[in-house]
């Protein structure tokens, strides 16, 4: 049986519950596990299985409803929109993008993954986002 | 059911079937139990050990095992000491002495519970903050799915409408309960509440049964959203549900008996039949419950095997201190109103959730409502 898309988050984390959620959420949008169309569970099981209160996973929905990546209008569930092709990022954004990026990869270094690893994930997501970018057109 | 027994000296009593059949419905389940607490810990997830998270590791050390080793002595004492006061009880002809050895037992194996409980929590150790959530809806039932729940309904639905059609079959007066020895001990007229007062019973009982089964599969936690353990508890949930259903059935048909005795009253009940198919089910469903373990734990090599995470065990999610006794999860901070049981396989309700209680209120209510119909429509003679 295929392994049905998931998300983790870690609640010791200093980064908010919602924010994780979120970050995973749209990590597996881009990735393509989650196609235009298909249903997301609802903020009560999300909540159940994560354990934590309705309104931390309501409000990453949100967040990801404000991108264009979900529809949560009432009654018919979380849906996953196909979702238009963003404006290009602002100066600011990309010098954001690039300082948290390399900020990550020197934590990656400074705990001892190795560099190849690093490299592998990193071709590795960015044939993701190709892949996802090239299906919109882009 | 002892006022027709054969008077026997208690020396004899092993050579007489007529005890031994006596005994039978009052020694089955206290083997049964016997045998549920022997293997009580290891149908537990392997990181919860006597209502304790645990490292999965803890299992195979010197003092777990020594735990075990003791409970399982405390299990059989208490159980042989359930036994022979179930068998004397019988003998004797005093018939609220097997339910003193019934007692006795339980009792007992509870006991034994929390002192290996007591005895583990010196060992617990702090579960992973680390969380998993499937990002697919519970999938719902097909149309299958909907017959298959519908049927307990359609027959009691079905035997009310036979009921209807024979009224005039029915005698004024007619035995509704029956002791072991296949005597009637209660009776109740020809009314609507003595003739379809039962079937009530039994919709309220599928009913709320109905209930239960749908929340195990759309309200509980999914412990584990990755790897075969999620798969192992997709198939756990899904087994509890359907045992749920096969009791339905089960309740369905044993309503449904006794309103076609109503019709038929120049047919004997087969109480013998009726307590071996008890006794059977019951059976089955131990067998079932022991080789999927809590959560799926035995279903794949996976829940077998040690899950060493770095982050702490996993468990079932939930914080010990919000178990009283083990038994009781109180966690208001916690969405699910369901919860996996540390106590034995399948899930209890989470008291800290008003939606637990309203559950609770209904279970009271549908026990409240067979109370009141045999107020109304029983009679002791």
């Amino acid at each position: 049986m295929k392994q049905a898309p998931f998300i983790q988050i870690d609640l010791s984390s200093r980064v908010p519950a919602y924010e994780q959620i979120a970050s995973e959420i749209r990590a597996s949008l881009v990735a393509g596990d989650l196609p235009p169309g298909s249903s997301l569970p609802t903020v009560r099981q999300l909540a159940t299985d994560l354990n934590v209160h309705h309104n931390t996973v309501a409000q990453a929905y949100r967040i990801l409803a404000a991108e264009g990546w979900l529809d949560l209008r009432r009654g018919r569930g979380v849906r996953v929109l196909s979702r238009s092709n963003p404006a290009r990022a602002a100066g600011n954004d990309q010098r954001n993008f690039d300082l948290q990026l390399r900020r990550l990869l020197a934590k990656a270094v400074a705990e001892g993954v190795s560099p190849t690893a690093i490299a592998r994930q990193l071709a590795v997501h960015a044939r993701h986002v190709k892949a996802w970018a090239s299906a919109r057109g882009d | 059911m002892f006022a027709h027994m054969p008077t026997a000296p208690a020396a004899v009593i092993t050579g007489n079937p007529v005890l031994w059949a006596l005994i039978a419905p009052f020694a089955a389940p206290l083997v049964l139990i016997a045998v549920f607490f022997h293997f009580l810990p290891e149908i537990t997830r392997r990181d919860i050990f006597f209502a304790v998270t645990v490292d999965p590791a803890f299992r195979n050390t010197r003092d777990a095992r020594s735990i075990i080793r003791r409970f399982r002595v405390e299990v059989r004492i208490h159980s042989g000491m359930g036994l022979a006061i179930a068998f004397v009880g019988v003998a004797a002809r005093q018939p609220l002495v097997p339910l003193a050895g019934v007692a006795w037992q339980t009792g007992g194996v509870l006991h034994a519970f929390l002192r290996a409980r007591k005895h583990t929590m010196p060992y617990a150790s702090p579960p992973s903050a680390r969380r998993e959530g499937t990002l697919i809806p519970r999938p719902a039932g097909g149309v299958a799915h909907a017959f298959l729940q519908a049927g307990p309904f359609a027959i009691l639905v079905g035997s009310a409408l036979y009921l209807a059609a024979n009224w005039q079959r029915i005698p004024e007066r007619f035995p509704v309960h029956w002791g072991l020895d296949g005597q009637p001990n209660g009776w109740s007229t020809r009314s609507v509440a003595g003739v379809y007062g039962p079937l009530l019973i039994g919709f309220c009982l599928c009913a709320m049964i109905e209930l239960f089964s749908y929340g195990i599969l759309h309200w509980t936690r999914q412990v584990r959203a990755s790897g075969p353990g999620a798969l192992a508890e997709t198939r756990f949930r899904r087994v509890q549900a359907g045992i749920l259903v096969a009791l339905e059935y089960f309740f369905a048909l044993i309503f449904n008996g006794l309103g076609v005795l109503r019709s038929h009253p120049e047919q004997e009940p087969r109480i013998g039949l009726f307590l071996l198919g008890t006794f059977v089910f019951i059976f089955v469903l131990f067998v079932i419950l022991i080789r999927t373990g809590q959560g799926g734990a035995n279903l794949s090599k996976a829940g077998r095997d040690l899950e060493l995470v770095p982050e702490g065990p996993i468990g079932d999610r939930t914080p010990d201190q919000c178990w009283r006794a083990g038994m009781f999860y109180v966690n208001r901070n916690d969405p699910a109103v369901l919860v996996e049981k540390r106590f034995g396989i399948g899930y209890t309700l989470n008291f800290g959730r008003p939606a637990a209680w309203l559950l609770l209120g209904l279970i009271l209510a549908s026990a409240a409502i067979p109370l009141v119909i045999a107020l109304v429509s029983v009679h002791a003679r």
